[in-house]
Order: structure tokens, then C-alpha cells, then sequence
């Protein structure tokens, strides 16, 4: 190598000594939160007894549903047709808050435990999480 | 060397370095393969190639970009980097199995073009968690691919080294494009720490090496020789050398390398007009300097390459006085022939 080439090297090391530790914090530390303690998959597999409502799609059906005692809650999502999303992920909106519950993919049935004071009415949002666009609301 | 060109001039080590990479890529690929299908026996075929010759592609790059720091630290890596480009393009197909797949199982299902999607389809690019990382990745591969098919001597002689040069140090950006890429991407959704640390780390070792491999240049060119008389310089001992092999000196602001050869001491341009390789860390072989790095030969009297070859470097006058080495700095044209100094021992 020549001098002029050499010197070149070194500088573009030493740029990449400031820009690549300062590129791996900084998406470090935007990793969101919520996921870090979320399970993805459903975390039931049997439909709570009582339907209390129900919105049904082209691709799918999803079902609020409740326990005898009304204590505990669940969405039942019911995958018909595969999905033009690989996978789908599944946010609660309560007071305008925003919790991811659950992962949606292939057909099948899908079943995500929901907070306690969910009879109350609550809304949820479908995510593709590749493409970074809502593909449906689900008002209950 | 450029008396005329093949597709590539194979020989006993390219052989057995290409079996080495080979090698290695198709353990590693089933090893992933195996621990997956054992540890986690619902995933696609995609995933898994995709997961798995990213992993790889990503191993290779930071193996290629530590080749040269390392033979310029230590001269025991030069064979690694002897078909270095064989690697580079080893790693830009397995790069290129990764985004292929990656474009058909995130962006092909829908009604637009995957390519348009690739680029449409996420436009956060304030955010940091949702930012577009494939875009990255699809940028970095760019880089490769044109690395790849510029690799081969036809192209080095007809961009002409500097432009050839200038195209090959894009990887350095292809290297932050991949770091982000990854940290954009997977480090977002599979929350592990070992995957940032493995990032962390592999960072750290390049930057490290290329640190060291950079001030040691610069130390070498900055050394300073102040005895000087009639043009010549004093540089060092006639006793310090040793046969067949040079010592490298930085005049001004070019290295020279002079070696000795039957009792001679003869002085040449450091760079290989090949690809700029150290000739002076290279040795005599057949009565010819050899170039370290893809072994390109020139006469040390007069630095040529041996006929039919073509390629002359510049040469140097010396002198002996008193068991003193003394080399004037001022160049003769390419391809003089010069007496070189004798040694009376």
C-alpha cells in the first residue's frame, strides 16, 4: 500500500471506532421495552366458557370471551385464510395505552389472557410487524 | 500476472484454500441446520436458510476484514491473504442466498413488486426500533456484488488500481451497513443479549486490529533518518541484513525496500504495481523479489518482471561506507537497471 492508502485506512478505523459503538448502543437501547417479558405465542390453548362478543373479518374471527366468575378474560382470534402477513402481532388498547398481547401467523386458533378489567369494553389493533403497518382494529 | 488472463489461474493452494472455505461453509450450515431442527423442529426451511446463511455471511465478513490487519501485524497470515477474493466472493453468494430469500419471505406475498416493497413498505426512517433495516442490508449487498464481479485481475488493470482501490474500501461501509442492518433488525425483536454481545464483540475485534495495524504503519513512516550527505541517506547496518530477505524504509513520504541477494544490496519501490502489496516483506525466490501478497516477481537489479511479464517498479541508488547502508531517495524511472552496492564482508 502507499503512504496516502494507509493513512486513508486508518482514518476510516478510527471514523468507525466513534460511528459503529454509537450505532450499537443506540438501537440497543430503542429495543421497545414491552417485548423484552412478552410471550409471542399464545399462552392458552382451551376458549374460556362464556362468548361475550364477536367481530368476524373475511380472514378471521376473533371472540372476547370470559370465565364463569367474570374474572378472568380472553381474544379467541380464529385464523380462516392464510394471511398475506407472515405474522401479525396482537396490541390491547385500554385508556389509550398500548400492550402487545399476543402473535397471530398461520390458520388456526389463537387464544391471549387480557387483563382483568377488560369487560369494559376494550379495542385491539393487528400489526404487521415486517411491512410496519396496522391491518385492522378490533373494537369490542 | 498480466501477460494475459484466464478465468482463474488455479494452482495447488487456491485449490486447497477453496476447499478450506468450502469446507467450513457446509459444516457450518449443517451444524445450524442440525441444532435448529433439533431445538426448534417448527421452522421453515426458509427461516432456517435465511437465519443461517446470514449468520454465516456475517462469520465470513468479519473473518475477510480481519485477513489484513492481521498479515500486516503478523506475517505468519500472509497465505490467508493470498486468495483473500475468493472468500469475498464466497461470502457475497451466501450474503446473497440470505437477501434473496429474506425479499421472497417478507416481500413477495403481496400485490407489489418485492423490490418496490422492500423499499415502500416501512418508511419510519425517524425512528430507530422501526427503522427500515432491510434497506440496509439490500445497500450493503450492492457493495458486495460489485466488489465480487470486479474481482478479478481484468478488472483491477482496467479501472485502474486507484479506481479498483477506492471501489474495494466500500466494504468498510458495507460493514457499518451490516452492523445496523442487524441491530435495526434482528436485535429488535430477539431480545437476547448474546446476539448484542456477539455484534459488541466482533465490532471491537476489527476495530482493535485495524487500530494496531494502522499506528504500527504509521510509527514505520514516521521514523526519521537525519544523517544525510550528498543526496544519500544513512538508513542502517550493512550487518543487519539478511540473505534473500529486505528491510523497509520510509523516505520522505514513499517506503523502499532493499534487499539483499548474492552479496548485493539492491533498492526498490515497496509497492507491488499489482494491487500495492509490501514487497519488501516478501523474499528472493528463483532470483526474483516476490511480492508476499499474490506473489507477482521483479528483478532486484532492475525491477522488472521476468519476460513475458510486464510490470516494472522504480529503483534506487546505495551506497556502502564504513559498514553504513546509505540510499538516496530519489527515484529512477521504472525499470532501470542499477549496479546495486556490494558487500565486502
Amino acid at each position: 500500500m502507499i503512504k496516502p492508502l494507509r493513512k486513508k485506512h486508518l482514518q476510516i478505523w478510527v471514523l468507525l471506532a466513534v460511528l459503529i459503538p454509537s450505532g450499537i448502543i443506540s438501537a440497543y437501547i430503542a429495543v421497545p421495552k414491552e417485548a423484552l417479558d412478552k410471550l409471542l405465542q399464545p399462552d392458552t390453548t382451551v376458549a374460556l366458557p362464556i362468548e361475550i362478543k364477536k367481530a368476524e373479518r373475511k380472514d378471521y374471527t376473533a371472540f372476547l370471551r370470559s370465565s364463569n366468575d367474570k374474572n378472568n378474560y380472553q381474544l379467541q382470534v380464529n385464523v380462516l385464510n392464510e394471511s398475506k402477513t407472515p405474522s401479525s402481532l396482537i396490541y390491547q388498547i385500554t385508556k389509550g395505552e398500548k400492550e402487545l398481547i399476543g402473535r397471530v401467523a398461520t390458520r388456526g386458533s389463537y387464544y391471549f389472557s387480557l387483563k382483568a378489567d377488560s369487560s369494559n369494553g376494550c379495542n385491539f389493533i393487528l400489526y404487521d410487524i415486517i411491512h410496519q403497518q396496522t391491518i385492522d382494529t378490533l373494537k369490542f | 500476472m498480466s501477460a494475459g488472463y484466464t478465468a482463474v489461474g488455479w494452482n495447488r493452494q487456491k485449490k486447497l484454500y477453496d476447499w478450506c472455505i468450502a469446507g467450513f461453509c457446509v459444516l457450518y450450515l449443517a451444524t445450524f441446520v442440525l441444532i435448529t431442527a433439533s431445538v426448534n423442529p417448527d421452522y421453515t426451511f426458509e427461516t432456517v436458510l435465511i437465519r443461517s446463511s446470514s449468520t454465516l455471511a456475517v462469520l465470513l465478513l468479519h473473518i475477510i476484514l480481519s485477513i489484513g490487519p492481521l498479515a500486516r501485524i503478523n506475517k505468519k497470515f500472509l497465505p490467508l491473504l493470498y486468495n483473500r477474493r475468493h472468500l469475498g466472493v464466497t461470502m457475497f453468494c451466501i450474503a446473497a442466498v440470505h437477501g434473496v430469500f429474506g425479499i421472497l419471505q417478507f416481500h413477495s406475498l403481496g400485490n407489489v413488486n418485492p423490490l418496490v416493497s422492500l423499499f415502500t413498505s416501512n418508511t419510519n426512517f425517524f425512528s430507530l426500533s422501526g427503522f427500515p433495516f432491510q434497506a440496509l442490508g439490500f445497500f450493503a449487498l450492492v457493495i458486495f456484488f460489485l466488489m465480487a464481479i470486479t474481482s478479478h485481475d481484468f478488472w483491477l488493470h482496467n479501472l485502474s488500481p486507484k479506481v479498483w482501490k477506492t471501489l474495494h474500501m466500500f466494504v468498510y461501509l458495507a460493514y457499518f451497513l451490516i452492523v445496523m442492518h442487524i441491530m435495526l433488525g434482528v436485535i429488535q425483536y430477539e431480545t437476547h443479549p448474546v446476539f448484542v454481545l456477539l455484534v459488541a464483540i466482533g465490532a471491537l475485534w476489527l476495530i482493535t486490529l485495524h487500530t494496531i495495524a494502522g499506528r504500527k504503519e504509521v510509527k514505520n513512516d514516521n521514523e526519521k533518518f537525519d544523517v544525510a550527505k550528498e543526496g544519500f541517506v544513512e538508513v542502517c547496518n550493512v550487518g543487519d541484513f539478511e540473505e534473500g530477505r529486505a528491510k523497509i524504509f520510509c523516505i520522505d513520504t514513499e517506503r523502499i525496500a532493499v534487499y539483499k541477494h548474492e552479496n548485493k544490496l539492491y533498492a526498490l519501490h515497496n509497492v507491488c504495481k499489482h494491487q500495492g502489496g509490501p514487497l519488501g516483506e516478501g523474499k528472493i525466490i528463483d532470483g526474483c523479489i516476490t511480492c508476499p501478497w499474490h506473489g507477482y516477481q521483479y528483478l532486484p537489479q532492475n525491477g522488472q518482471s521476468p519476460p513475458p511479464f510486464t510490470e516494472k517498479v522504480s529503483t534506487y541508488d546505495l551506497k556502502i561506507i564504513d559498514s553504513k547502508v546509505w540510499l538516496n531517495p530519489i527515484p529512477f524511472a521504472e525499470g532501470t537497471e542499477r549496479p546495486g552496492a556490494f558487500i565486502n564482508e
